[in-house]
């Protein structure tokens, strides 16, 4: 009776979590609204019904008190990345052929300027005020901008039945608020946008199709910028403009009209085509003044709704502006992998890199150590961003540590080989083999088993007792390799005297494993610290607190001591982790250990290579690469900007590892070796690995 | 009144011709058709050229949008041709009629429709040059649109029918034996020659070009609308011509001639004001009066235009359609070829781009289908891009006899390897291939001849790609790369163990 209600108690947990995961996984709303609002949910009934609640508000369009959003948030909260094809390839844009035909037959080219001609960094443009507010050290600057630009234009409306103002009125109007001289503080907000402006690469295309045709091209715009401030920017782009025409130097705007007929007036009889991302202003009122109009989609509509927003305000704003920039152009097609990499790991790579720089530079670390596999991509990224840095990418697994660290972390080596293989049923053949080990052989039948004696828990203590009491034959058999890996290490350490060892995570074990080698039995010389993203260990929580608390190791995501909220909810069952280090994938076979070649040279052996998933991984790595590069190119003025939280790098990673059905597509046929470590052959695809977890 | 119509450029280009070399007192009227968007732009400038009394747009591109609209709601074809002429008559500038003499170039279009049918007596021009005897690339290109292309047989175009009373082609460059009663002899490029100074500079100007004063030696890149073609991306095609220009004209002023087409490509920007840019609108039938003396080379991608070009360039070559894809491995066959004339090697024989290699190299080189390399070849250039070829038919081909293959390697298959015969690494040398942008990629050569591998390994060499903006550094193996070596061969020994369980576990498991 008791063992029929466990089995009902289990099967009915099960069809909860069953719920729990439909409600919350299946609407991206509700799955942002808990994660953000309902982390103190704590019991299981309130979780269920505060999910159904959520679901239910959804679903009435977020019309419930508390869950109110509006359209254009919610929208962000019901849209996540693309599934099915390469965001890319979602965005259709007038092609060029049409556009060379359409120039070619019209006198004057038009174009608005900013988010046509000119993109900035930001998803907003915002968000340019924080930088000014920084500069002019104004605390809450941003608000005060946003409301004197609202009452300037306001008062201007009033009075001369024009809401176009200069970028100086606006000042003036913020006189209200924070004291500083209009001129002075209209000059910073110019340079900032000067900094920022860079070109829209689509319409620079068309921008160039037309002055290769020998047309005239103009720039028109509703802007509170001057017009010198706009032409400088344009140059800084690679624009060269035959003539601006800016609302504020008129009065007017293209809004209502009238700075069309000025246009007209300045090009009398000519056939001018316009080229613009407001459909009021750029498309509609053209064509109402006989000025035919095409219309080109502002990036940042098109990928806002597909983008993380629970970020800081800076740092979010930039991500999702690079992301549209690249993304929703229309200048390139990519392929999902690409975009992968671009969108979620570039954040995550990028911030990594520079925490651990802020660190070495903190902690004057000599040299940087990455550890295969992940830190492949890391080592690549670090060295773009730091040239100057000493980097290494070094051979590392938990396999090779294994073998390497015998000499004292003893249960790591019987865990790994005996235990860990209890439930797939191995024999003490098959074991003394992967551990490649057989003389361990005739000690074990001197104690009773054979080599067909088959592993089980009952017998673990005994066997262990068994190569406990042989264990200078372990040692003997991992000494050459250990040797081997020694004259590795030194050479690749050469004179640091304090080198960090850079790790995805978890459980920090290689930083362990190597501060032992390095500091202790090797005795280099050289002091280890270590980094790893995020320190979420599966079976003992506070595995590496010590080290976290007296410094010797960070993390970057989450550990105990750091976001905590962000660890609560990486879930490793969903194989949030697995997702997490695919980012940092390299095309390579998993590192297994160090030997010597024939020729006396230290020689590296290699697990079973999945090399069905290295050509996704190389445009992966290409993706995080580009995304670095654009994203340090726009805030080259402001490398504050690349000092990216864990939280924010983490939002952006979660963004998509909570979507298991964009896996499923992309990863599906990924293959994952089941018997890593052990150069045995058990291969088997992400989706099989996806179904089996999420099954259970 | 004399009325012309045209269409391409090259069309007009006759009509121009003709109207300046045959002159009458009469009124001479041009009609253009608006379904060729440079004659919409261009307009403006025919007008002002004083060589017709009038220039006037036919509306066309509205009733070939009408036709094939009609055409998709199965519309009788007899219905649809009387609605386009109705259109077409409604649409005339001027009136024409049976007195006129009427100069069509060509007739398969709506306005040729309704001079056929109106049975108004016209002359007629060749489609393109050469076109009269050999009409099945025309037609091809016609088959897209069904209701032109009935309307072909029906009326009996390009100047069949019997109103046409005559047809003005190039007799010199119809096929062989080829007798047509109507033929006339009308050569553009004789006409061209034989013009006075001062009415070919009124040619020049009509079609908005003048004489370039570059000093020799120049090259020409004479390119296609390629994007508007749909077979690549306006970004590729921009590609391909810089990747052209650095490998192939190297080391001499560029000129490109953009096709009448090709509206889209923007090779001012592309190759940042280095190279002189003719307007896309000329003909280039035109090339050899913008110049003075003779072009060094002149390439295309796979245009015939090039053939034509006569005795305007003193090297000319294009390529076949297969240049769209092998474009992307030019550093590839640049490195080949660069290889073959290293190591003097004088035939031999190839399955990738021979045309390429041949550019690259002094060698003749043959193309064989597949990697069926003829008795007697000791060196192979191979490509890995014929997904037919595997890793056993190539080490057929390393086992027989003492050849010199190289793998182009352009999809990295590393062919040479079959998972078994670890021998053929000891006779395997890369050459490195370093791009100043950081990529990376290499060629091989498989010989058992240690004077060859040598030369191998000592090859170096840089190449400046100044339109793409890149450097490109050949070099075979170095001594820095001795630790890369052994991680690749640990990375080998792998993949072979997971080639050995495959094939373990297909024992344990027999055919199902």
């Amino acid at each position: 009776m008791v063992h029929l209600s466990k089995k009902l108690k289990k099967k009915f947990s099960g069809y909860k979590m069953r719920l729990v995961r439909f409600l919350s996984t299946s609407n991206g709303f509700v799955l942002h609204a808990f994660y953000r609002e309902g982390k103190a949910e704590k019991g299981p009934v309130r979780k269920v019904f505060y999910l159904f609640f959520l679901w239910i508000a959804s679903m009435i369009g977020g019309g419930i008190r508390g869950h109110r959003v509006s359209a254009a948030k919610r929208k962000n909260y019901t849209r996540g990345p693309f599934v099915d094809k390469p965001e890319t390839r979602h965005y259709k844009r007038p092609s060029f052929p049409f556009l060379a035909k359409k120039i070619l037959v019209h006198d004057i080219i038009s174009f608005d300027v900013f988010d046509t001609l000119l993109l900035r960094p930001f998803d907003d443009p915002k968000s340019v005020f924080y930088l000014v507010g920084e500069q002019l050290k104004c605390p809450g600057f941003y608000r005060y901008r946003v409301l004197a630009e609202k009452q300037a234009r306001a008062k201007n409306l009033a009075q001369n039945d024009s809401n176009e103002v200069t970028l100086v009125e606006i000042y003036e109007q913020l006189q209200r608020y924070f004291i500083v001289d209009p001129q002075k503080a209209a000059r910073i907000e110019a340079k900032i946008e000067w900094e920022l402006a860079l070109a829209h690469p689509y319409v620079k295309q068309i921008y160039s199709m037309a002055k290769n045709m020998g047309k005239t091209v103009i720039a028109v715009t509703d802007m509170y910028l001057p017009k010198e401030d706009i032409e400088k920017m344009l140059q800084k782009c690679g624009y060269d403009m035959d003539n601006i025409f800016v609302s504020n130097a008129y009065g007017i705007s293209k809004r209502r009209g009238g700075l069309y007929e000025k246009v007209k007036e300045a090009y009398p009889d000519k056939r001018i085509l316009h080229i613009g991302d407001n459909f009021t202003a750029d498309v509609k009122m053209a064509r109402e003044n006989q000025i035919e109009a095409v219309f080109m989609r502002n990036v940042n509509t098109l990928g806002n709704p597909h983008r993380a927003f629970d970020m800081t305000a800076l740092v979010g704003s930039a991500y999702r502006g690079i992301l549209n920039n690249k993304l929703c152009s229309g200048m390139e097609k990519l392929n999902q992998y690409y975009e992968y990499g671009y969108s979620y790991a570039g954040l995550f790579v990028l911030g990594y890199c520079h925490f651990i720089h802020e660190k070495a530079k903190h902690e004057k670390i000599d040299k940087i150590l990455f550890l295969s596999r992940d830190g492949d991509i890391l080592k690549q990224a670090y060295s773009k961003l730091y040239p100057n840095a000493q980097t290494e990418y070094v051979y590392w697994s938990r396999a090779a540590a294994t073998d390497l660290t015998t000499g004292r972390f003893r249960n790591e080596y019987l865990l790994r080989y005996i235990k860990y293989k209890i439930s797939r049923k191995y024999t003490l053949a098959q074991i003394l083999a992967s551990m490649r080990l057989p003389e361990m052989l005739p000690h074990l039948e001197a104690a009773g088993f054979s080599a067909e004696t088959v592993v089980t828990a009952e017998i673990y203590e005994e066997l262990v007792a068994c190569f406990i009491k042989h264990w200078d034959l372990v040692e003997a058999h991992c000494l050459k390799s250990e040797q081997a890996a020694q004259q590795y290490y030194r050479e690749k350490i050469g004179d640091a005297k304090k080198v960090c060892v850079v790790d995805v995570g978890w459980a920090a074990s290689g930083f362990s494993a190597l501060r032992y080698l390095i500091e202790d039995r090797w005795q280099i010389g050289c002091e280890v610290t270590g980094a790893v993203a995020g320190a979420n260990y599966l079976h003992d929580q506070n595995i590496i607190e010590a080290p976290l608390l007296n410094g010797k190791m960070d993390a970057y995501f989450f550990s105990q001591r750091k976001n905590r909220d962000l660890k609560q909810n990486h879930h490793v069952g969903r194989l949030y982790s697995v997702f997490i280090e695919m980012m940092l994938a390299s095309p390579t076979p998993s590192f297994t250990g160090f030997s010597y070649d024939d020729n006396g040279e230290v020689a590296f052996s290699f697990d079973l290579p999945e090399t069905e998933g290295y050509g996704y991984i190389k445009d992966i790595q290409q993706g995080i690469l580009d995304f670095i590069a654009d994203y340090t190119k726009a805030f080259a003025k402001y490398p504050y900007l690349c000092n990216i939280s864990g939280a924010d790098a983490y939002e952006a990673c979660r963004f998509v590892i909570a979507r298991i059905r964009y896996f499923k597509r992309l990863f599906g046929d990924y293959p994952v070796n089941r018997a890593v470590g052990s150069n045995g052959y058990a291969m088997e695809t992400l989706k099989d690995l996806i179904e089996r977890e999420y099954a259970g | 009144m004399r009325i012309y119509y045209a269409l391409t450029t090259y069309h007009i280009l006759c009509c121009v011709l003709h109207c300046m070399t045959e002159k009458t007192d009469e009124k001479s009227v041009l009609l253009l058709s608006d379904i060729h968007k440079n004659s919409v732009a261009f307009l403006d400038r025919y007008r002002q050229s004083g060589i017709f009394d009038e220039v006037y747009l036919l509306p066309e591109a509205q009733i070939t949008d009408l036709t094939r609209s009609l055409e998709r709601r199965n519309v009788p074809m007899r219905l649809i041709l009387k609605i386009a002429c109705k259109m077409m008559k409604k649409g005339l500038p001027v009136p024409v009629s049976r007195k006129d003499h009427l100069f069509l170039c060509p007739d398969h279009f709506p306005f040729g429709w309704l001079v056929v049918t109106s049975r108004y007596p016209y002359v007629c021009f060749e489609e393109g040059c050469g076109v009269l005897s050999d009409r099945d690339f025309a037609l091809t290109n016609m088959s897209r649109n069904k209701t032109q292309r009935r309307l072909y047989d029906k009326l009996q175009l390009f100047g069949d029918n019997d109103n046409a009373i005559a047809v003005l082609a190039d007799t010199n460059k119809q096929k062989e034996g080829y007798q047509n009663p109507k033929m006339r002899h009308f050569s553009v490029v004789d006409l061209l020659a034989s013009l006075p100074e001062a009415q070919l500079e009124t040619v020049l100007s009509f079609f908005g070009c003048k004489k370039e004063n570059i000093a020799p030696p120049f090259g020409l890149l004479l390119t296609q609308h390629l994007a508007n073609l749909g077979l690549m991306p306006l970004g590729e095609q921009h590609r391909l011509y810089t990747l052209f220009a650095d490998y192939f004209l190297d080391g001499m002023h560029l000129v490109i001639k953009p096709h009448p087409d090709d509206i889209a490509g923007c090779y001012q920007t592309v190759f940042g004001g280095k190279a002189t840019v003719l307007p896309f609108a000329m003909p280039s039938e035109l090339l050899p009066f913008c110049v003075d003396g003779q072009f060094e080379k002149a390439a295309a991608a796979y245009s015939t235009a090039v053939r034509s070009l006569g005795g305007c360039a003193k090297e000319a070559f294009s390529f076949d359609e297969r240049i769209l894809t092998d474009y992307r491995y030019l550093f590839a066959y640049h490195c080949a070829g660069m290889l073959l004339d290293a190591l003097g090697i004088q035939k031999a024989e190839t399955n990738a781009n021979e045309l390429l290699l041949r550019q690259f190299s002094k060698t003749d080189v043959q193309h064989v289908e597949g990697a069926q390399c003829t008795d007697g070849t000791d060196v192979f250039i191979l490509s890995d891009l014929d997904e037919t070829i595997t890793e056993q038919t190539v080490s057929e081909i390393l086992k027989s006899g003492d050849k010199l293959v190289l793998f182009l390697n352009e999809k990295n298959r590393y062919l040479f390897f079959d998972g078994v015969d670890y021998s053929v690494f000891k006779h395997c040398r890369p050459v490195f291939i370093d791009f100043s942008n950081g990529e990376k990629k290499e060629i091989y050569a498989y010989t058992k001849r240690e004077d060859i591998m040598q030369k191998i390994n000592d090859i170096k060499a840089q190449k400046e790609l100044k339109y793409t903006g890149l450097t490109v550094d050949l070099h075979g193996i170095s001594k820095a790369e001795s630790e890369k070596i052994r991680v690749l061969e640990g990375v080998l020994q792998a993949t072979e163990s997971r080639l050995n369980a495959y094939i373990e576990k297909a024992r344990e498991e027999p055919e199902k």
